[in-house]
């Protein structure tokens, strides 16, 4: 009975590729009608379906799929030609396929109902006739059933490298695998050369289960061998220290590869949208092109999980409610096709999605009249409000502007279920628009959930990690030479750089102790982001950054809305780590912030579209020099001693590179050459040219600072300036980098410098 | 032949105390417990299991007992019980012993409510009478209806 069952549960996850691989096919194959090889596979992979329905005696199943066959092998022999009505039939015809399958893995049997209307419509076609007049009926998929989480669900493993897989088949990977994989499981399917998946090797199939135990234990011997590590010094036997070494080292790698197996590339979630964007379009009579770009990019598997409702709602809205009709885009002097692209990409640790429309850009008129209707803001503050802040609406619950309400969108759930969606796995939402140009919208997400780069912090006796991604920088307060801590109506804040920012003390907020802060001494305060407010966190004491395994804490305690969960340090003790979000929202500082804006100008606090961010530095003779914050990748300090000189060049060991310095004073009209002292260590700007390590040697570095995009020309222009901004009544002169490297001739020698592999899919 | 039954036994405040061994895992002693602000009070804090997290009661909290022995050891009792891991902190364990299902008897009426609900019943031995506690309701006593974590699993 056992062993049924698990042939059965295989069964339907084999019936479900089997259907996603069929979705992808059907809508390439309407692009390509004249694919034989494509038809091929399509007719083959029903036929798979039928012949496992068979042996479970899955009648309807059968008898559908049947009939779907009869369709597809008379367009692959050549006798018909493929055309909407044959590809909405066929498609149709999957739907009710999905249907039951879903229905078997409820009931382990199949749901009742009637596909005769259905069958007799494939059968005609398949006969040269016509569908009958009815055939509307549900050519409208609902909204893909959500997939309710499946706890044997398996995994696909790679047996071999996922990175082994040529760059041009990226794309394409998510298929490949799927394709093997029905052809791996199941001989009645004789496989033709099918290229794409031969230079994939078998891949393995593993529980979900397994996995989870797998990546515990080699957590668990992480922390052992931190465990192991000292002892080397304290016993300085020499084949001692190898041994622990190795083990060091192959430690390492078990950690990055077991990684690498909770990793899967995006287009997983990416194979079932093609389909979505075709029927919707199908369904509003607007034409649409979707683009995909980056879908080799890989996701935990459980935030893959985690993003595709968001990914789906955003997709829909983007097609129903963006896009314009066909004759309207003309009208505007746009191409009839609208585009709606799917970006993902790698950045600074994190994955950014980012989906993008050319269409009418959200209705700002529409969100302003609803915030008066549903009395957010009054008529006259609603008519003062940018089109950034009305953005910020779209994300309160029940917030749609559709007027109509069709069975796409517009059922007042919204932006706000998505971006609790996002924020539930650690990442955030950024949305613009333009009136007539379209949207965009970023979703970042973190690339793991099970690691995390974190903060520790001592708050009493206990250590806590703060997750990197929500701390904005570190502040140290010193009463002395600053105005402290001040009160606005009952929230402690303080001021940084003209702002005021509120502060949570973390002893109250954990309940660990009432008293405030000794206002003579100074405090430490973690700038952190939340729900859309920035706030302060005042610890004890800042320790290290390290990388921490996340552990849920169970059922008894995660009731508590502080924590996020714990993880084990290197000594064997448990640390919490601390849910920003949580603290934020269940302390009342959110809701007294959006009550009574502490910076009303600036509520809606975004890096606009005008303005840069950029780091303030100070060279020998050149006091005010700024550099655009994207050109810079980390801010680091090196030891004279540890500077080597390489010819003419200065260079040190950075990580697995050498990093040529630039002495930045060098290459600015008015630098001073500058004097080295002996204990104090090089202040380093790190930038990345072409992924090898590039630094830029600095006297001081002094803050980030935020400035309007535009710069002034200096006039006449200066060498290795490109300009200068006004930050109040100061001039900033901004370096031109291009010019400066160009001087410097680092570009053209690129090719002497070894190949790089990228570094982010390891950290 | 009535059927025999293993126990690990225990000392707390005075009383003895008794769990199904089989819902036992092991024993282990000082295992550092980090503490968890706002945690409920009968949680003592979290403790690394070999890379598990195991939450840790404070037995006297649970049981309602005062805790007038203030020893600076602790033994906890791992427990496996509905799906999950949990220590038992208690002062000193005791053998195990096989019972006869002849000596238990069902806790008295004039047990105190919480006693009575996390007391099966009473082992009556020679010199001294043993409790026998249901770890299931030790557990359901304890999870509280917050707002779920987010990175909850």
């Amino acid at each position: 009975m056992d062993n049924n069952d698990d042939i059965l549960a295989e069964f339907i996850i084999e019936a479900r590729e089997i259907l996603d691989q069929l979705d992808l096919d059907f809508v390439q194959l309407e692009e390509t009608p004249h694919d034989k090889k494509l038809v091929g596979n399509i007719f083959r992979a029903m036929h798979t379906l039928k012949g496992s329905s068979g042996f479970f005696a899955f009648k309807r199943l059968e008898k559908v799929s049947h009939a779907g066959e009869s369709l597809l092998g008379k367009i692959r022999d050549g006798y018909l030609a493929l055309d909407t009505q044959k590809t909405s039939t066929l498609l149709m015809a999957l739907d009710a396929l999905r249907e039951i399958i879903s229905g078997i893995e409820v009931a382990n049997t199949e749901p009742a109902g009637d596909d005769a209307l259905l069958i007799a419509d494939l059968l005609s076609l398949a006969n040269g006739g016509e569908v009958s007049s009815n055939n509307n009926r549900g050519a409208i998929p609902s909204p893909p059933p959500l997939e309710t989480t499946q706890t044997t669900e398996d995994l696909v493993l790679d047996a071999i490298e996922s990175e082994d897989i040529e760059a041009t088949d990226e794309a394409l990977m998510g298929d490949s695998l799927v394709a093997t994989d029905n052809e791996m499981v199941v001989d009645t399917a004789a496989p033709t050369g099918n290229a794409r998946t031969t230079e994939v090797a078998a891949p393995v199939k593993v529980n979900l289960e397994l996995l989870d135990k797998l990546m515990n234990l080699v957590s668990e011997m992480v922390l052992a061998r931190n465990r192991l590590l000292p002892f080397t010094a304290e016993f300085g036997d020499h084949n001692f220290s190898n041994t622990v070494r190795s083990i060091d080292l192959l430690t390492l790698e078990l950690q990055e590869r077991m990684m690498k197996t909770r990793m899967q590339p995006i287009s997983q979630v990416w194979a079932k949208f093609p389909r979505l964007v075709r029927d919707i379009a199908n369904d509003c009579h607007k034409k649409v092109t979707l683009i995909q770009e980056g879908a080799e990019t890989e996701l935990d598997r459980t935030l893959l999980d985690g993003i595709r409702d968001p990914l789906i709602h955003i997709i829909r809205n983007s097609v129903d409610h963006g896009i314009e009709l066909p004759a309207e885009r003309l009208a505007k002097g746009k191409p009839e096709n609208g585009k709606v692209l799917l970006r993902a990409i790698h950045e600074n640790g994190m994955v950014v999605i980012e989906i993008a429309d050319d269409g009418g850009g959200i209705k700002f008129d529409a969100v302003r009249q609803k915030a008066v209707d549903k009395k957010l803001v009054s008529f006259e503050d609603a008519k003062k409000l940018s089109d950034i802040q009305l953005l910020e609406f779209i994300f309160l619950p029940g917030f749609s502007t559709n007027q109509v309400v069709t069975n796409l969108s517009g059922r007042g759930v919204g932006m706000d279920v998505v971006k609790n969606n996002i924020s539930a796995i650690g990442g955030s939402i950024e949305i613009d628009s333009h009136r007539g140009k379209g949207t965009n919208i970023r979703l970042k997400i973190p690339l793991t959930l099970a690691i995390m780069p974190a903060l520790f912090v001592r708050c009493e006796s206990e250590r806590y990690a703060i997750p990197q991604n929500s701390i904005s920088e570190m502040v140290r307060i010193d009463p002395t030479n600053s105005t402290g801590l001040e009160d606005f109506y009952g929230t402690p804040v303080f001021r940084l750089r003209g702002k005021l920012v509120p502060l949570l003390f973390l002893n109250q907020q954990l309940k660990l102790s009432e008293h405030g802060p000794d206002s003579t001494k100074a405090i430490n305060v973690a700038i952190l982001q939340s729900s859309g407010i920035s706030f302060g966190l005042v610890v004890d004491e800042v320790l290290n950054m390290q990388e921490v395994v996340v552990k849920p804490l169970g059922a008894l305690l995660k009731g508590i809305p502080d924590f996020a969960g714990a993880t084990i340090l290197g000594d064997g003790r448990v640390a919490l780590i601390l849910d920003v979000d949580g603290m934020a929202i269940h302390s009342g500082l959110v809701a007294k912030i959006q009550a009574r804006p502490l910076n009303p100008e600036t509520v809606f606090d975004q890096v606009r579209e005008e303005e840069v961010s950029m780091l303030l530095f100070e060279l020998a003779g050149l006091e005010r020099i700024a550099i655009p914050l994207d050109n810079v990748e980390r801010l680091e300090n090196f030891a004279l001693s540890r500077v080597q000189r390489n010819g003419s060049r200065e260079v040190v060991q950075y990580g697995d590179h050498i990093m040529h310095l630039i002495r930045m004073n060098d290459y600015i009209e008015g630098g001073q050459p500058s004097v080295d002292s002996p204990t104090q260590p090089l202040s380093v700007i790190v930038h990345y040219v072409n992924q090898m390590p590039i630094g830029l040697v600095v006297s001081q570095v002094h803050d980030i600072i935020h400035v309007p995009k535009k710069l002034q020309a200096a006039n006449p222009p200066q060498r290795g300036l490109a300009g200068c901004v006004l930050m109040g009544e100061k001039v900033i002169n901004v370096v031109d980098l291009q010019e400066i490297l160009m001087m410097r001739n680092l570009q053209e020698h690129q090719k002497t410098y070894p190949e790089v592999i990228d570094m982010d899919v390891l950290r | 032949m009535s059927s025999t039954t293993d126990f690990a036994t225990f000392y707390l405040g005075g009383l003895y105390f008794g769990i199904t061994a089989t819902d036992v895992l092991e024993l282990n002693k000082n295992l550092d417990v980090t503490r968890v602000p706002k945690s409920p009070k009968t949680v003592r804090g979290i403790m690394n299991l070999r890379g598990q997290l195991v939450p840790a009661i404070d037995m006297y909290e649970r049981l309602g007992l005062e805790n007038t022995s203030h020893q600076q050891e602790t033994i906890s009792i791992i427990l496996q019980c509905e799906g999950m891991l949990i220590a038992l902190l208690v002062d000193n364990v005791g053998e195990i012993i096989p019972l006869e299902q002849d000596t238990f008897e069902s806790p008295p009426n004039n047990f105190p409510k919480m006693s009575r609900e996390l007391v099966l019943g009473v082992h009556k031995l020679p010199e001294k009478l043993l409790l026998i506690l249901d770890p299931k309701q030790l557990i359901k006593g304890i999870a509280f209806s917050g707002k779920p974590a987010l990175l909850s699993v």
